[in-house]
């Protein structure tokens, strides 16, 4: 379940993405909207799984994570 | 000179209607209660003689040479032109300019349009590119939002990221490298 935050928070945090960072926000928006209900339900209740992980352990999935994605755009370039 | 004879006093109740019955401005009412004061009041009688005496020196004025009205009127054109310089001393600064101040000012106007022009170009490139920095709508309502389209790639490729970290845990299995290629190319 997402917890409701002020409007203003979002807004305070956009400014400090990168150019690629809102550029990947805006794609998945786009993406996500595009999705079948079924998906979108799957990521909903993926997303508050990851939400209730451990700190560590969201910390070491991220980590990884991004480690992967680093790797994959090196090849890609 | 003549010698100033004051006025005579008259009665006080009567003293202003005396004037304007004197000016033949006097209400109707007034001027009949004057005419019958009159005969019965000497001093009124002397009043009224007095300002028939009187006022026609003092309305009198002194004739004055022609001479005196022709300096009065250059003296007064004279302080007209003063006060204006006074007023618009700001116009001597432009004065040198005006052979050429029309068409000075007319190039001016050109320049200041079109760099208006050129920086307003530059303004609405400027909102354009503002619109596409718009937060976008979908995370507006919710900071939760953003941080989840920031994660969507991530919570797509979770299950296979959860298996890796735990087969990582474990450090008996050696599949990690394996399950990572395949959570990246998820």
């Amino acid at each position: 379940m997402l917890v409701a935050t002020p409007a203003s928070a979002a807004g305070d945090n956009w400014p400090n993405l990168s150019p690629k960072e809102k550029e990947r926000v805006r794609r998945n928006i786009d993406r996500y909207e595009k999705l079948p209900p079924q998906d979108k339900e799957r990521l909903r209740e993926e997303w508050d799984r990851w939400k209730k992980f451990p700190q560590d352990r969201r910390d070491r999935i991220k980590q990884r994570y991004d480690e992967q994605r680093r790797d994959r755009d090196r090849n890609n370039d | 000179m003549k010698s100033v004879v004051p006025l005579e006093g008259a009665c006080k109740s009567f003293e202003e209607d005396l004037v304007l019955f004197y000016y033949g401005e006097s209400a109707d009412a007034d001027r009949r209660r004057v005419e019958q004061h009159l005969p019965s009041c000497a001093a009124c009688r002397r009043f009224v003689d007095d300002l028939r005496r009187l006022l026609p020196d003092m309305a009198k004025s002194e004739e004055l040479p022609q001479s005196f009205w022709d300096a009065y009127y250059r003296d007064t054109l004279a302080k007209l032109a003063e006060q204006d310089r006074q007023k618009y001393w700001w116009r001597d600064l432009f004065a040198p300019l005006k052979v050429w101040a029309v068409p000075a000012f007319g190039t001016m106007a050109v320049v200041v349009l079109a760099i208006g022009l050129v920086l307003g170009r530059g303004d609405s490139k400027r909102v354009t590119e503002g619109s596409s920095e718009a937060i976008p709508q979908a995370i507006l309502s919710d900071a939760n939002q953003l941080e989840f389209f920031e994660s969507m790639d991530m919570l797509e490729a979770l299950s296979k990221l959860e298996e890796q970290d735990e087969l990582k845990a474990d450090p008996t299995t050696n599949q990690s490298s394996k399950l990572t290629s395949l959570a990246v190319n998820a």
